[in-house]
């Protein structure tokens, strides 16, 4: 299969004051053709770099990085791949309509073009002969996934596209990722901090930290694989004994890292040596909780 | 490619009115208000008989890229074309990622032809104002050129006032880039035309009692004095009394300001291939 975005050790340090900071350190990551991938992480964890560095905006200090097997930057991935990164600015002497025709009119004559369908897409229909000077964030964020669309990419990158959003607004801009991936076939990679939406659209994520791969995986497989049981028993000691390395207190509970089989003999143990077990039940993890687990846990990719 | 680029910069500046009009409309309008402030002033001098020079009147007009204060405008236009794309973080929109050198080449592109434009509007309003000048009884119009072929010589002046003023607009370009906004190079540069046109001034009182205004290093440091050089000959003008430039001098100063133009072009064509986008 092939990988739209594949890196290998990339670094990237921007000069910040006497000291430079790292953006990028020794990232490889392979992103599979297809799908919505999310790219989670703080501010500062490198995601928007990474974004600018497959678009050949900036050039990686060490390492390699291929976007449809090519060149970032290639004049062919002008058209094939569709960008919005960061908060998206404007002519603001542009209508969007214009905003768009200059842009289509620089990927050239290859594919009949039609504002209004991509204005209607991206609900800005109504707003097509407005100046973007008068628009709010949210229009914004409309009108620049609408730029990311304009040549019928293939590989669509999008830096948090909700970002400034009404509930309405972040439901259709859903609808719409989901759409361009399952109906037009279009790979889409976005960046997020809200876990919410990118376990709701994602079928893979990536967790990076201070510019490098925390986790990556499907969203099913890392959240499956977190399962804990939480246990309220008395006393808390001797389960915590028990369990060992295994085991964390949570309050009054004990929240117990094992596998599903091993929970009837751990609950019989625990009552042959006295514990009194008042309640036991498995504890789904959210994206959420694998996140704050990469990034501040410690955990391994 | 390049004719997309191309295509989509002259789309922007023709949707930006206050640039088209502050930046290369103002001054041919000023020019006219002040040919015709001095049409509706006559001044007769005694033992000359009346009549409406056109060449004179379109060498002074063109003399306009000199001018410290019209070069203001056209820097100003310059900044808004090579530096609004940091302003307001625009690049990450079009295409950098894809032969960046393009949109530079683009940006000058458009402000040379927004500089024909300008200087051709001059040009136009000095003969309108020749021909009134004629119609309100100043005499006939007459086509007398002491340096050359009329037309020869006003190509000429039209030439070095857009190479001077394209030469303005590259300065403020790399300055753009490099500063990544519109107002530093802006001011900076309107800085160093004004202290230019100060030098060129000292420079040819200097020229006057010692005969010498282009020596090659004048000549290589300030643009602005190999420019004026070029209209001495041209019009074939008096340095002082006796003294003309000569044809060597002019090619030299020619040559400066060539070297000046394709300096600052591929400073800027490298400064920009080369610079991260990682902001704007």
């Amino acid at each position: 299969m092939l990988n739209v975005i594949e890196t290998e050790d990339l670094d990237k340090r921007f000069a910040g004051g006497r000291k430079s900071v790292a953006a990028l350190n020794r990232f490889s990551i392979r992103v599979p053709q297809g799908g919505v991938y999310g790219i989670l992480g703080q501010n500062g964890a490198g995601k928007s770099t990474l974004f600018r560095i497959a678009l050949g905006l900036v050039r990686p200090d060490t390492g390699t990085v291929r976007v449809l097997d090519r060149q970032p930057g290639a004049a062919s991935n002008l058209y094939e791949v569709g960008a919005m990164i960061e908060t998206p600015h404007f002519f603001n002497f542009l209508t969007a309509r214009q905003t768009l025709q200059m842009l289509a009119q620089l990927r050239g004559p290859r594919f009949a073009f039609q504002p209004e369908s991509l204005l209607a897409r991206v609900g800005l229909a109504n707003a097509a002969d407005r100046k973007v000077h008068g628009f709010s964030v949210g229009m914004k964020q409309r009108l620049g996934i609408a730029c990311a669309l304009i040549s019928r990419p293939r590989l669509v990158i999008l830096d948090e596209p909700t970002s400034g959003m009404d509930p309405i607004g972040i439901q259709e801009i859903r609808h719409l990722i989901r759409e361009l991936s399952a109906k037009d076939g279009v790979t889409v990679v976005l960046a997020s901090h809200q876990l919410e939406e990118v376990s709701k659209l994602c079928d893979r994520v990536a967790i990076m930290h201070q510019g490098s791969l925390r986790a990556e995986g499907q969203v099913a497989t890392l959240l499956n694989g977190r399962e804990r049981l939480r246990l309220i028993v008395q006393p808390i000691e001797h389960a915590l004994a028990l369990l060992n390395e295994r085991a964390e207190r949570d309050g009054d509970a004990v929240l117990a890292a094992i596998d599903r089989d091993d929970a009837p003999l751990l609950i019989s143990s625990l009552v042959n040596t006295g514990t009194r077990v008042f309640e036991a039940r498995w504890i789904k993890q959210s994206l959420e909780d694998v996140f704050l687990r990469h990034v501040f846990g410690g955990a391994d990719v | 490619m390049f004719s997309r680029v191309l295509a989509a910069e002259f789309f922007k500046a023709s949707h930006r009115l206050p640039l088209l009009f502050w930046g290369f409309v103002f001054v041919p309008i000023c020019s006219f208000a002040a040919d015709i402030f001095v049409l509706s002033n006559p001044i007769h001098l005694a033992g000359i008989e009346p009549r409406v020079d056109l060449l004179l009147l379109l060498s002074r007009a063109l003399e306009i890229g000199s001018s410290p204060l019209a070069q203001v405008f056209f820097i100003v236009a310059a900044a808004v074309i090579f530096g609004s794309e940091y302003d307001s973080e625009t690049w990450r929109l079009m295409a950098p990622r894809a032969r960046r050198t393009d949109w530079i080449w683009a940006k000058v592109l458009v402000y040379a032809a927004g500089l024909l434009f300008s200087l051709t509007l001059v040009a136009l309003s000095a003969s309108l104002c020749a021909l009134l000048e004629s119609l309100t009884g100043f005499g006939p119009i007459t086509w007398q050129a002491s340096g050359g072929a009329p037309i020869g010589v006003l190509a000429a002046l039209f030439g070095i006032s857009w190479l001077e003023l394209l030469l303005l607009g590259l300065v403020t370009g790399v300055l753009a880039v490099a500063s990544r906004s519109v107002l530093i190079p802006a001011i900076s540069v309107i800085l160093v035309a004004f202290c230019q046109s100060i030098l060129i001034s000292l420079v040819r009182l200097g020229s006057v009692v010692s005969g010498d205004l282009s020596s090659t290093a004048k000549l290589a440091l300030l643009p602005g004095l190999a420019a004026e050089v070029g209209r001495f000959f041209a019009t074939h003008a008096v340095v002082s009394p006796g003294i003309y430039i000569t044809a060597r001098e002019a090619s030299i100063g020619l040559a400066s300001l060539f070297t000046w133009i394709a300096s600052t072009l591929l400073l800027t064509l490298v400064w920009f291939s080369r610079q991260e986008l990682s902001r704007e």
